[in-house]
Order: C-alpha cells, then sequence, then structure tokens
C-alpha cells in the first residue's frame, strides 16, 4: 500500500505557545484515521500546516512521496487534498447551494455538463437534493454542514481532512455523513474532541492538550 | 442619503458615473483576491448600517459608516460602497441603478479623503491623535457626502437650492451620532484587535 | 414569463435612460402602456411595489422645497423607473442577474465581490440580529445615552472583528479548492425566439418616442 502523507518532527508555534511538538502522523492510501484530542490540542493547526496555510517552525512534509515545502508545492496538493472547515459558514462561498457545490469542480477545469452530473451525484449522496436551487443563507446548521462537507467531497481528494464534521448535526446527518466516509476509498483523517463509536475499526491517534 | 432615480439632469449622473468609474478602477486595481473577502464582508457592514438606528432624542437617525468603514478600506471603498449600493438598490430599490454612479462617489470618495487624511493618526500610539482622528474621519466623511449631494441637487437648477440646504442640514446631527459611534468603534479594535488597524 | 436574464437587463436600461432623459409629461407617460404591457406579460404580486415606499422619502425633500409642477415631474420619473427595475429585473434570482451582468462582460473582480457581498450581507444580518437580541436579553432598552451608544458601537465593532477573522477562513476556502484567480461562472443562458422578439420590440417602442420627439429635443 502506499504513502499518501506524512508528517515528520513537526513543530508549530502560535504567538508565543508551541502547538504541536516533534508530531509525527502518516496515512496511506485509503486508509482512515481519526486524530482525537480535547480542544487547543492542535487538531485543526495540523490540518492547516497539512495544506499549507501555517509554516511549522521546523520538520518536514510528505505528499505522495515527495517532500512539499514551496508554495507552488503546496497549490499542487490543494488540488488533492479536501479540508472541511470547523465552521461552515466561513468556508461556504456561494450563493447558492449548486453553485457551492460547482465552485471546487469548475476551478479543477471539468467541462461544465460533467459538472451538473457530479453535483447531482454529490446531492443524493448526502440526501440533500432538495436543497439544490436554495440559497445557502436560508439553509439551518445542520444543512450547511452536510452542504459544505459535500462541496469538499464532490472533489474526490486523495487525503480527505475534516474538522469536527459531526458537530450540530442530527442523527440523519451523522448516519449520511458516517457511512459516507466508511465507504470512501481514499484517504481519510477525521479531527474529533469525542471518541466515535461508529468508526471503531479506524485507526487512532491521540494528542494532547498542556 | 441615497438620491432617488429621476432627480439628476443627465449629464449629473453621466459625470457621477464617470469618476466612480475612475475610483472602481483605481480600486479594483489594488484590491488583491486575498483581500477580496474583507473588502466584500465590509460592503456587508457597509450595507446593514444603513438599517442600524440609533435613537436620538425624539426620534432615530440610522448610519451612515462610509467615514468608519471607508478608514479601514481606502480605495476599496470604492468597490465596497459600490457593491452594496448596488445590491440595495436591486432587493430594496433604495438609489436606483441610474443614480449609482453618483450616489457611490458621494458615499466611497470621501472615504478615501478621510482615509489617507487620518489613517497615521488612527494607527499611532498617542490618545490625542486617535481619537481626533476616529471623530473627524467620521463626521467629516458624513459632512463631505451631504456637501456633495447639495451641489448634485443645485445641479437640476436655482429652484432646488433650498432642497440642497435640507439635505445639508439633515446630516449634521448624523454627523455627530457617527462621531460618538466612531470613537468607541475605534476605542474597541485598538484595545482588542489592534491588528484590524495595523492592516490600513 | 421567462426571459433571458440579460435581454431583462438590456430593455431595463433602454427605458430607464430614456425616461430619465425625458423633460415633459408627455414623454415619460408615453412609457405607461410598455409598462402595462410587462406587467400582463411577467403577472408580477402588487406586493413587490411597497418597495416604492422608501424611494419616496426621499421626494418629501423634493416637494418641500421645488415648485410643484417640477416636483411632479420628478415624483413620476422616479417611480416609474423602479417600477421597470421592479417588473423587468428584481423578479429574476439574484445570482442569476449576476451572472447574466458577468455575461454582458462585467470585469471578473466585481462580479466576484458582488457574489460575496450578496451572501456576506445575511451573515452580518444574522449576527447583528444575535447580537441585539442577546443584548435586549439582558436589559439594554435602547434610548439616548452613553450606554446606548457604547452597546451599539461595540456591536459594530464586533461585526468587524468577525468579519476579519472569518474572511480569513473564507479566503482559505477559495484557495483550498483550487481557486486560481478567474471566477468560475455556472450558470449559462441562451437566448431564444421570444427574448429576441422581446427585445425588438423594446427597441422598436423606445426608438418611436424619441422619433416622436424628433431625437434630443425633448430632453432641452
Amino acid at each position: 500500500m502506499g504513502e499518501i502523507f506524512r508528517a515528520e518532527d513537526v513543530y508549530v508555534k502560535r504567538g508565543e505557545n508551541l502547538v504541536l511538538k516533534g508530531f509525527n502522523l502518516a496515512v496511506g492510501e485509503g486508509e482512515k484515521l481519526l486524530l482525537l484530542g480535547p480542544n487547543g490540542s492542535g487538531k485543526t493547526t495540523f490540518f492547516e500546516v497539512v495544506v499549507g496555510f501555517v509554516k511549522p517552525e521546523r520538520g518536514r512534509l510528505l505528499f505522495m512521496g515527495k517532500p512539499v515545502e514551496a508554495e507552488s508545492d503546496f497549490r499542487l496538493l490543494r488540488r488533492k487534498v479536501g479540508y472541511v472547515f470547523q465552521d461552515p459558514e466561513s468556508q461556504i462561498l456561494m450563493p447558492t447551494v449548486e453553485e457551492e457545490i460547482a465552485f471546487g469542480l469548475l476551478n479543477l477545469g471539468m467541462p461544465r455538463s460533467k459538472i451538473r452530473e457530479e453535483v447531482e451525484m454529490v446531492l443524493s449522496a448526502f440526501g440533500i437534493s432538495h436543497l439544490k436551487r436554495k440559497f445557502t443563507h436560508e439553509l439551518s446548521w445542520g444543512e450547511k454542514r452536510l452542504l459544505s462537507i459535500a462541496s469538499i467531497a464532490v472533489m474526490k481528494p486523495e487525503l480527505f481532512l475534516l474538522d469536527e464534521p459531526f458537530a450540530g448535526l442530527d442523527e440523519r446527518g451523522v448516519r449520511i455523513v458516517a457511512s459516507f466516509l466508511k465507504e470512501y476509498d481514499k484517504a481519510v483523517i477525521l479531527a474529533s474532541h469525542t471518541e466515535l463509536n461508529f468508526f471503531e475499526d479506524w485507526d487512532k491517534f491521540y494528542l494532547r492538550a498542556d | 442619503m441615497h438620491i432617488s432615480e429621476g432627480v439628476l439632469p443627465v449629464t449629473t449622473l453621466a459625470l457621477g458615473w464617470g469618476a466612480t468609474a475612475c475610483g472602481l478602477y483605481i480600486g479594483f486595481r489594488k484590491l488583491d483576491y486575498h483581500r477580496m473577502p474583507f473588502v466584500a464582508f465590509l460592503s456587508a457592514v457597509f450595507f446593514i448600517g444603513s438599517f442600524v438606528h440609533v435613537p436620538l432624542g425624539p426620534t432615530s437617525v440610522h448610519l451612515v459608516l462610509n467615514g468608519i468603514v471607508g478608514m479601514l478600506l481606502g480605495w476599496a471603498s470604492f468597490p465596497a460602497m459600490f457593491v452594496a449600493l448596488f445590491i440595495q438598490a436591486l432587493l430594496f430599490q433604495f438609489g436606483g441603478l441610474l443614480v449609482l454612479g453618483v450616489n457611490t462617489l458621494n458615499m466611497a470618495a470621501p472615504a478615501v479623503v478621510v482615509h489617507y487624511l487620518f489613517r497615521d493618526w488612527l494607527r499611532s500610539g498617542d490618545g490625542v491623535k486617535f481619537v481626533l482622528a476616529s471623530v473627524l474621519g467620521a463626521s467629516g466623511a458624513v459632512l463631505m457626502s451631504a456637501v456633495m449631494v447639495g451641489l448634485e441637487l443645485m445641479s437640476c437648477g436655482g429652484e432646488f437650492r433650498n432642497a440642497a440646504l435640507l439635505v445639508f442640514a439633515a446630516h449634521i446631527p448624523v454627523a455627530v451620532v457617527e462621531a460618538v459611534v466612531a470613537f468607541f468603534v475605534f476605542s474597541f479594535l485598538r484595545k482588542s484587535r489592534p491588528e484590524v488597524l495595523k492592516e490600513l | 414569463m421567462s426571459l433571458d436574464p440579460r435581454v431583462r437587463i438590456i430593455a431595463f436600461f433602454l427605458v430607464a435612460v430614456s425616461v430619465a432623459l425625458s423633460r415633459s409629461f408627455s414623454a415619460v407617460l408615453f412609457f405607461l402602456p410598455y409598462l402595462v404591457f410587462i406587467l400582463f406579460l411577467e403577472r408580477v404580486k402588487p406586493s413587490h411595489f411597497k418597495k416604492l415606499i422608501p424611494a419616496n422619502l426621499f421626494l418629501v425633500f423634493i416637494f418641500l422645497t421645488v415648485p410643484l409642477r417640477e416636483a411632479l415631474l420628478i415624483f413620476v420619473k422616479c417611480n416609474l423607473i423602479l417600477s421597470f427595475l421592479i417588473v423587468l429585473v428584481s423578479t429574476e434570482r439574484f445570482p442569476v442577474l449576476i451572472h447574466a451582468l458577468h455575461h454582458l462582460k462585467l470585469p471578473d473582480k466585481l462580479v466576484h465581490l458582488v457574489f460575496f457581498t450578496y451572501r456576506y450581507v445575511h451573515i452580518i444580518d444574522e449576527e447583528y440580529r444575535t447580537f441585539m437580541k442577546a443584548a435586549k436579553a439582558r436589559g439594554f432598552h435602547p434610548k439616548t445615552d452613553r450606554i446606548t451608544y457604547k452597546t451599539l458601537s461595540y456591536i459594530l465593532a464586533n461585526l468587524i472583528v468577525r468579519s476579519y477573522e472569518k474572511s480569513k477562513w473564507a479566503y482559505k476556502s477559495m484557495v483550498c479548492r483550487g481557486f486560481h484567480g478567474v471566477f468560475p461562472l455556472y450558470y449559462h443562458f441562451e437566448m431564444g425566439f421570444k427574448d429576441l422578439c422581446f427585445l425588438g420590440f423594446t427597441f422598436v417602442y423606445v426608438g418611436a418616442l424619441w422619433a416622436r420627439y424628433s431625437g434630443l429635443k425633448m430632453f432641452m
């Protein structure tokens, strides 16, 4: 099994505090990982390091075997890594649901007719086909959450990062997202502050706050 | 204060559009994509400002915010205020599309002026300069807008002189309210989020 | 009737500019049949015209100070132009209109900013309401005093701080989804036969008015 992503001995400072100290983590192709830790333990910071928003003080990142350092490396990496933010409100950019989902695919240069199909498919996979034409500001919190996950899922990332994706979701939403992630055939890292009992078979990785 | 459709002569409308087009050109050229979301958010704050009613004696006034938001935006005031007024015109029929050029100019030109006049004072450690910058910047921008509205009304002909004076007078209490609000807003930002002011 | 949004925008500007240029009642009233015609086509709900009220507040200044005949002409022109805006433009869904403007060659950055601002207006509006509720739940009662001004200002300052923080994440969201400086457009339109008919009719109507008042003479 090939390796998708590896972080070696990563140190990250936020202001005066060291958030990550000698952090090591590796994800293989199709591997599923739970990143567990209390608030402030560096889960979000780690995701920001992966996509290049936060530059580590020290350490090395490898994506598909190649080191990631320059901004141009990160630009290529971001086309293949999907990142669902903790706050869907600041992730959603477009006024309507279908445009929001199409945004990433249009940027990737997919032909329009193909995009239409993909949008339909992901909408039905997340059980939100009825919201297609709705304005994003009319959605409930849970619907915004589903949309923010669907709009990344539609890009079929090689590595799927999700930051507390279940916060504020109702039971139906949790079931939809959990079964989608279980069946997703590529690598997933899911950050959560609580143990999630429906992912028993996933590897767990603990972060400590201090 | 938005001027309504059908009031101004066509030459004034055209001049307003011309000046606003120049402002937009400069504003967009200086506006990088990474600042775009911030400008859009402040445009939204400017938009909502017209719905914030501040009690004043027996009545209330609504905020204009072109000075307060403008000092943070500089040349980006033109794009930000143009878009806010454009959406207001489409959704609520405030102002209108033909007078959009004039209305944007009235809001954004004073905003650019106070940004360059006062941004150094606003960032300075000197408390007196800071207070002067917030108070004069906010009220100055409102009064400048009022003068511009007045002049544009005068361009309709001599019989609009009283209308112009009346509009200007109506802006004086607004300018006072904005000055007080600006003092509190910028003090808050300076204390709790100085980085917002540093990036001016 | 579903018209191409680009056709709506062009038709609006044609008639609105003509009304704005007119200096006589007869020229302005010439457009009433055209308005009635669109009303008949579009079946606009009367409630849409409630939006005319705030626009007329500005005209109070005019009525107070300007000779009545002049003020009446302004009143008719203003309401006519805004009525055209309501029936031709505002009835279309907002994102569709913005796409149409982009297809009419408005610059990329401008269209982008309109999209973002439209979305953030709703976010800021909701936050403002939430802050006001929170303040009122703790006994805030607006009147002309220091505490009211301070509270309202701090709410406003908080909106600016939230804007600052959320905008950082919004840019990250663009970057994460492959944004590279070109605004992606989703909706595309095709002009059909009825669109061309409507546009042709509008041109002829406006042209007839210009001919009748022999071009620019009517404006002098």
